[in-house]
């Protein structure tokens, strides 16, 4: 298992269309992907929870990734999520 | 039937009315219904997800990708697994039929949205509700068709929303019936500057008099409606639309020859839009200039503030439509009284006196600095006029501009010699102001619409209040015209963009006071250009001088009336 925390820069935060895009990418790595912000945590392969974790800018989030591909997952998703635009 | 007409012209259609929602008869289900209501969720889900494909394909051509994307947001959760277990969890638990049971998830899921403290994700549960109405309307096999309209389409409904605006193939829509609003209400505004024709009528009842598809003709100069009429009215409405169509067919000789006065003084005849659909008017009718870009239908149109790279392509592609003539474009002027569904607003008691254009900005400085980035990126391609909305004092003016060198400075730009700053006047205390107001800016523009409601306390949109809203009554004739001569004096560009700027019965007095330019209904321009080349300059200065002395607006009329009838210029 590994796990970096970041924040999200993007201004609008993960909200429907950024999520959205963020749910895309995470499908394509096999291992469990799960985003922690504060006391919750959810399945970074599940749009309605992701969303339901109310992420906006400036969040400090954790990713965290377990399974066979979790080291290229994590670089991917972290690059993924402070790249974001609107 | 009778109504308001708001918009003129002739035309029929097929009725189409606004959508208000599926209706859910609920009903309980016993133990052994629980498979059979999974079934149903599971097929509506299926079929739900085929029409919101469908959609996005529409939403992604006609609307571009920024808001296809949410819609591929909803398709995305609809068919998630979390859905399908939590309303399956619902049926079971709750006993209740597949489309109350996706009902009850929306709602939920929409309510655990709202309680989040960020105000974007709080308006992201009307994204759930949409959701649980896809689910509905797919669980009971609703034909998703009746959101597409018939190829000439009279759109009817209790009011037309912006958001409705941007959901509708508007190239369609020959004709709006609405029953809510007034001469300057959203509905009105679209229609005017579609040029279809518009009626408000309060008293119509959708559901006793029309049908969808029923033939509908509408008459927007005298406000009549027909609905399925007998083949004698078609003809004499047939007979009234030709020679709508031969008068058009005469002013667009005058397409080439200058907007000026007879003795050859130049007033620019300038067009207001609402966003892209309309600058192609603009371009037609060969406008002098964009006199006001009202931005609050690009930031109405999406479920997210628009991006910094959609303003920029909005702005840019009028800037370069216009070929170097000036483009104003007014700062996002919103408030209380037309929020933005991403933005929402505490209730005011009096909305027009509240939080509304520059103030409301001020609150939201990322969404002011993307505009003024986005407006930035534009007058790289051709000079851009940006205009302060609701401007009551000095100092607003200043941080605005303070934030514009900021956003310079950081692009790296050391000028920005295409981008002009302005204000809008429209409260007294602008009008009190201009002296100052015209040291500090580049140019200004007058909104009669709010300056007549401001300068007589008279609000624009009460029905009860025809009688004392008047655009002629002398305080705010001789505002304008303080205005208006002292920014001649300053030699700084001046405009007129609210409705009076198109009435013709205004004009010889716009004239005569040296306007720069008038801003108004492309559509209009053509009308106004035709009574402009008959004028003599000389002769409307000293009209102007005559009506800066009658004290009522019943005086100031007439007069203007006189002035034209003179000249054998009234139609």
């Amino acid at each position: 298992m590994v796990q970096e925390t970041i924040v999200v820069s993007n201004p609008t935060g993960l909200h429907t269309r950024p999520a959205k895009q963020v749910v895309s990418e995470a499908k394509n790595f096999e291992c469990d992907i799960t985003i922690r912000f504060g006391e919750k945590e959810a399945n970074m392969k599940s749009l309605l929870k992701l969303m339901k974790l109310g992420i906006s800018h400036n969040h400090k989030i954790d990713i965290v990734c377990d399974g066979t591909d979790e080291a290229q997952a994590l670089a991917h998703m972290k690059n993924f999520i402070l790249n974001l635009e609107g | 039937m009778n109504g308001l007409a708001v918009s003129g012209g002739i035309s029929f259609g097929n009725a189409f009315l606004l959508d208000s929602g599926a209706q859910i008869n609920c009903r309980g289900i016993s133990a052994d219904q629980i498979d059979s209501e999974m079934t149903r969720f599971i097929e509506g889900r299926d079929r739900a997800a085929v029409n919101l494909e469908n959609l996005i394909v529409k939403v992604r051509a006609e609307m571009g990708d920024d808001k296809a994307e949410i819609f591929e947001g909803h398709l995305e959760i609809l068919s998630s697994d979390d859905v399908e277990e939590g309303v399956r969890e619902i049926i079971i638990e709750r006993k209740v039929c597949a489309e109350k049971a996706a009902e009850i998830f929306a709602e939920e899921n929409a309510r655990e949205m709202e309680e989040l403290e960020d105000e974007y994700f709080r308006e992201r549960g009307q994204d759930f509700r949409d959701i649980g109405q896809q689910l509905i309307k797919g669980i009971l096999n609703i034909d998703p068709d009746e959101r597409k309209l018939p190829e000439q389409a009279v759109v009817m409904g209790e009011e037309l929303s912006p958001s409705q605006t941007a959901s509708l193939d508007m190239s369609r829509v020959k004709g709006l019936i609405v029953k809510t609003g007034g001469k300057n209400s959203h509905a009105a505004i679209i229609a005017r500057s579609l040029e279809i024709p518009a009626l408000i009528m309060p008293d119509l009842d959708f559901s006793e008099h029309v049908k969808n598809n029923d033939i509908v003709y509408i008459d927007g100069e005298s406000g009549e409606l027909w609905i399925n009429p007998d083949e004698m009215t078609i003809e004499s409405l047939k007979r009234k639309e030709e020679k709508l169509e031969r008068d058009k067919a005469e002013l667009l000789k005058l397409l080439d020859d200058p907007s000026q006065t007879k003795d050859g003084h130049p007033v620019g005849l300038y067009a207001n839009v609402g966003g892209t659909f309309d600058i192609g008017n603009a371009v037609r009718y060969k406008a002098d200039g964009i006199g006001l870009f009202r931005t609050e239908f690009l930031f109405m149109e999406t479920m997210t503030s628009p991006t910094l790279a959609r303003q920029t392509e909005v702005y840019q592609n009028a800037v370069e439509s216009m070929e170097g003539k000036n483009v104003i474009i007014r700062l996002l002027d919103t408030g209380a009284d037309k929020p933005l569904p991403y933005w929402p607003l505490p209730q005011e008691e009096n909305p027009f006196l509240g939080i509304r254009g520059i103030r409301l900005l001020f609150q939201k400085e990322d969404i002011l600095r993307t505009q003024i980035q986005a407006l930035l990126q534009a007058s790289k391609s051709g000079p851009v006029g940006m205009m302060i909305p609701m401007i009551g004092s000095l100092k607003p003016i200043e941080r605005v501009r303070a934030l514009v060198e900021e956003e310079k400075l950081a692009l790296g730009w050391k000028d920005a010699e295409n981008l002009m700053l302005g204000v809008m006047i429209e409260t007294p205390a602008a009008v009190q102001l201009i002296k100052e107001i015209l040291d500090i800016v580049d140019f200004v523009s007058i909104g009669t619409n709010d300056l007549t409601q401001y300068m007589l306390a008279a609000d624009r949109g009460n029905p009860s209040m025809t009688d004392y809203y008047d655009e002629f009554h002398p305080a705010v004739l001789r505002s304008i015209a303080h205005v208006i001569i002292q920014a001649g004096k300053k030699g700084k560009l001046n405009g007129i963009c609210g409705e009076l700027a198109g009435n013709p019965l205004a004009l010889p007095f716009f004239v005569g006071l040296g306007v720069d330019e008038l801003s108004t209904n492309a559509s209009s321009i053509l009308k106004l250009k035709k009574i402009l080349r008959e004028i003599d300059f000389a002769e409307a200065k000293n009209l102007v001088e005559e009506i800066l002395r009658i004290p009522t607006s019943e005086g100031i009329r007439m007069r203007l009336h006189r002035f034209l009838a003179d000249r054998d210029l009234l139609k």
